[in-house]
């Protein structure tokens, strides 16, 4: 049996295998290592995901507020207690945006689409905190505003 | 124009004209290079450098105006502001670069040192079109579009000449 | 033997053809070459690399950044591929792409019932009906690609229709296979096979028979219509292309699947290199317009996506704009300019050309063949628009290989590259060069399609005037748009 043969055998025997392996191991693989990466924090810390998109959003023109399909679909508030450690993952998915959350000495910072930005800071007081995009970002930017709410 | 030449209407006898009609069609060829190459020098000798101040809006996905026209040797000075979102500008071939958010106003200063045709374009990722987001700056004189013109037809009376010279001599 | 239908797509003209000299055999030169090519295994080894990447495209699509720029699925495809397609691929490998393709592997292992081992033809899996006789030439894959033309402005800035589009073929063109015999789809419909069939022309890469004679006196045609099994191995499908090596004289339509390789029990299945020779004569009108159709759009793309004009950007990408009027004006434009104005235009150089020759050929034949001239040129003027797309956005490729979804990945450390043109000061003159060869090119090898038409080649040289000013007529507005 000469090379080209055994090629042939062996490829013949692993291909069908190889491509089911495949069609689960690609996506396991991205969505684990992107988890994998998301748990890159401390335990008990309280992680939000916010993705800023404007206007500019494929087939309408929309006022959105800090978030479109981060959870949850359209961020009004985020709830936390008093001494939690949080964990904000900030990123624009359109336009340049900015961020700021005054009180607690955050931002401005700028965001530019596809960098994602990660904010820690220590929930130290009680209250209701105004958080909001910096950079004008087109007609909703004044919109782009959210409360961080702070129970004892 | 070709309709007006007395053209033969039977195949068979092509008379030997054919090939000096190409030589007239060349030299006519050859005087629109110079023209055009002359030209465009004459105009570019009527006129001394100056200070050019021009101001370009920027928005989604466009320059306004998106063509900008100096003369080599001109001092340029940019100013650019963004009617809605943050948005660059980069100068091809000149380097020259910067970033403007709404509100502000970016001032690009330079010498159009380097005559031809260079685009412009977005620095700033700044929404779907962006990669698309260009405009052009035409230092004149820009020699290349009459060059490659006058190359072209250069090019195209020897091309049809060389066909027709290497297809006798393959059959010979 | 009858039976077997050879399904060339347009119809062939009369005219004696003007075939170009093969030069030296690659498979001669590297035996290995020829050992692998014809190997079961070598297609699944090609496509399979493809298809994971093909897929992790897809899922970047779906779920990763939705701007274009930072989301593989549009860099890797509409900017890395298309630029190594048009630009390599295709202008020196001709089809080989279609060899390597993972959107037809898929049906094309499910039509055999296998991917890698010879099963036969007895029993192909699906309907196995032949393609319909009136679809036997590429209009519909002429519209298919105008379609897509029109909304290439959405196409190429958004991942999800980038997905809609490349997994809607992958789909349609599975489902298709198991309707049609073999690679119907490839062949007749997809809008990626067109162009490449047309470009491929110039390639230096020829796939033939070395001898015809050889061909003609081998009974079996196991090279068209498969082997046995039970033959003599290597064993190889009848041709998923329709093809017929024995004649075929022409890439167009050449997938370069070495299925004839390995049915060929006579060894005569040549790679020839040609170096500059190449397929100079165009069959029938849809390949013409096929010509029209590359030509014109690679202007539009130019004047549209590279221009400096933001309305018609605006109407580019409508969805973002809101003028819908300005798309439908677009649409209907680049309808009208491919299909109509840029022939229109050419017709009457066409006239004056068998004029000054005596009317001895007819329009139409002179029509078609002249039509050559446009597909050095338009694949020059297609190269043209697609390197100033790496040259400014190279670090696009590199960002969103550390980072394919977009999600803030940084796999290889590239993520943060900064966006930085490189010679990009130089893109005019490369663009210039790149025309001017093109219309040279082009000339010079339609000359050559013309010759046999005419008893002197006195008479093609003149013919070749009026077709030549055409040319320079498109080289200049080619000018215009890179260089004013």
């Amino acid at each position: 049996m000469n090379t080209v043969e055994r090629l042939d055998r062996i490829v013949a025997k692993i291909a069908l295998p190889l491509l089911i392996v495949t069609l689960v191991a690609v996506p396991a693989a991205v969505f684990g290592y992107d988890s994998y990466l998301q748990g890159q924090v401390p335990d008990g810390a309280k992680t939000f995901s916010i993705y800023f998109d404007g206007t500019q959003n494929w087939s309408e023109t929309r006022a959105s507020g800090l978030t479109t399909f981060s959870d949850p679909p359209d961020l009004q508030e985020i709830r936390v207690r008093k001494g939690d450690l949080v964990v904000l993952r900030l990123m624009a998915l359109d336009v340049h945006h900015g961020f700021t959350l005054p009180d607690f000495g955050l931002g401005p910072i700028e965001l530019t689409p596809g960098q994602p930005h990660e904010i820690r800071f220590r929930a130290d007081k009680v209250g209701e905190f105004l958080m909001f995009c910096t950079v004008i970002c087109g007609p909703a930017h004044a919109n782009m505003r959210a409360t961080l709410i702070v129970t004892a | 124009m070709s309709t007006k030449m007395e053209l033969p209407t039977r195949d068979r006898d092509v008379p030997r004209t054919g090939w000096s009609r190409l030589t007239v069609f060349a030299v006519i060829a050859g005087l629109a290079i110079a023209g055009s190459f002359g030209g465009v020098a004459w105009g570019w000798q009527s006129s001394s450098p100056t200070d050019r101040v021009i101001h370009i809006t920027a928005r989604q996905f466009a320059y306004e105006p998106g063509i900008i026209r100096v003369n080599v040797g001109d001092r340029v000075m940019l100013h650019v502001e963004s009617a809605d979102v943050t948005h660059g500008l980069y100068i091809d071939g000149y380097g020259v670069q910067g970033k403007v958010a709404p509100g502000e106003d970016l001032t690009l200063e330079f010498v159009a040192d380097q005559a031809g045709r260079f685009g412009f374009r977005c620095t700033e990722v700044c929404g779907t079109f962006h990669p698309f987001m260009t405009g052009k700056l035409i230092v004149e004189p820009n020699l290349l579009l009459p060059g490659a013109i006058g190359l072209a037809l250069g090019g195209a009376i020897g091309a049809v000449l060389w066909a027709g010279w290497s297809a006798r001599r393959d059959e010979e | 033997m009858n039976a077997v239908p050879l399904e060339i797509t347009a119809a062939t003209t009369t005219l004696p053809r003007e075939v170009e000299p093969l030069g030296p055999d690659l498979f001669e030169k590297a035996p290995a070459l020829r050992r692998f090519l014809g190997t079961r295994s070598f297609q699944f080894l090609l496509i399979y690399p493809n298809l994971v990447f093909f897929y992790i495209l897809m899922l970047a699509g779906i779920f990763g950044h939705p701007l274009g720029n930072l989301n593989s699925a549009i860099v890797l495809i509409w900017i890395l591929w298309w630029f190594l397609l048009i630009t390599l691929l295709v202008p020196i490998g001709a089809r080989v792409w279609c060899a390597i393709c993972p959107l037809a592997g898929p049906g094309e292992w499910l039509q055999r019932r296998s991917i890698v081992k010879f099963r036969g033809l007895d029993k192909p899996r699906g309907l196995n009906k032949r393609w319909p006789k009136p679809l036997r030439n590429i209009w519909a894959q002429n519209f298919g690609f105008l379609g897509l033309a029109v909304i290439s402005g959405l196409l190429v800035t958004r991942p999800i229709v980038t997905v809609v589009v490349i997994g809607g073929i992958w789909v349609f063109a599975t489902a298709l296979m198991l309707v049609y015999r073999r690679r119907a789809f490839c062949v007749y419909l997809c809008p990626v096979s067109g162009f490449q069939g047309l470009y491929s022309m110039v390639a230096p890469i020829a796939l033939r028979s070395k001898n015809r004679e050889v061909c003609k006196g081998h009974k079996p045609k196991t090279c068209m219509i498969g082997s046995r099994k039970g033959d003599d191995t290597p064993l190889g499908y009848a041709c998923p292309w329709f093809e017929y090596i024995g004649d075929m004289d022409r890439n167009n339509y050449c997938g370069l699947c070495m299925e004839c390789l390995k049915g060929c029990t006579k060894d005569n299945i040549g790679l020839f290199w040609r170096g500059g020779k190449m397929d100079v004569v165009l069959h029938g009108r849809d390949e013409a317009w096929k010509a029209f159709i590359m030509t014109a759009l690679a202007g539009v793309y130019a004047i549209v996506l590279q221009g400096p004009v933001g309305t018609l950007k605006d109407w580019a990408n409508a969805p973002s704009s809101g003028s819908w009027g300005g798309f439908a004006v677009l649409a209907a434009t680049m309808f009208a300019v491919t299909l109509v104005v840029l022939p229109a235009v050419y017709a009457p150089f066409v006239e004056v050309s068998r004029r000054a020759t005596g009317k001895v050929v007819e329009f139409r034949d002179l029509f078609v063949r002249g039509a050559f001239g446009l597909v050095p040129l338009g694949l020059a003027a297609w190269i043209a628009f697609s390197v100033p797309l790496v040259l400014i956005n190279g670090a696009y490729i590199l960002q969103v290989i550390s980072d394919p979804f977009g999600w803030g990945w940084n796999l290889f450390g590239t993520k943060y590259v900064a966006w930085n043109p490189v010679g990009e000061g130089w893109i005019p003159l490369i663009q210039a060069l790149l025309v001017l060869v093109g219309l040279a090119v082009g000339i010079i090898k339609t000359h050559r399609a013309l010759e046999p038409m005419f008893e002197r080649t006195r008479q093609a040289t003149r013919a070749m005037v009026p077709l030549a000013g055409f040319l320079t007529l498109i080289a200049v507005i080619f000018f215009v748009v890179f260089l004013g």
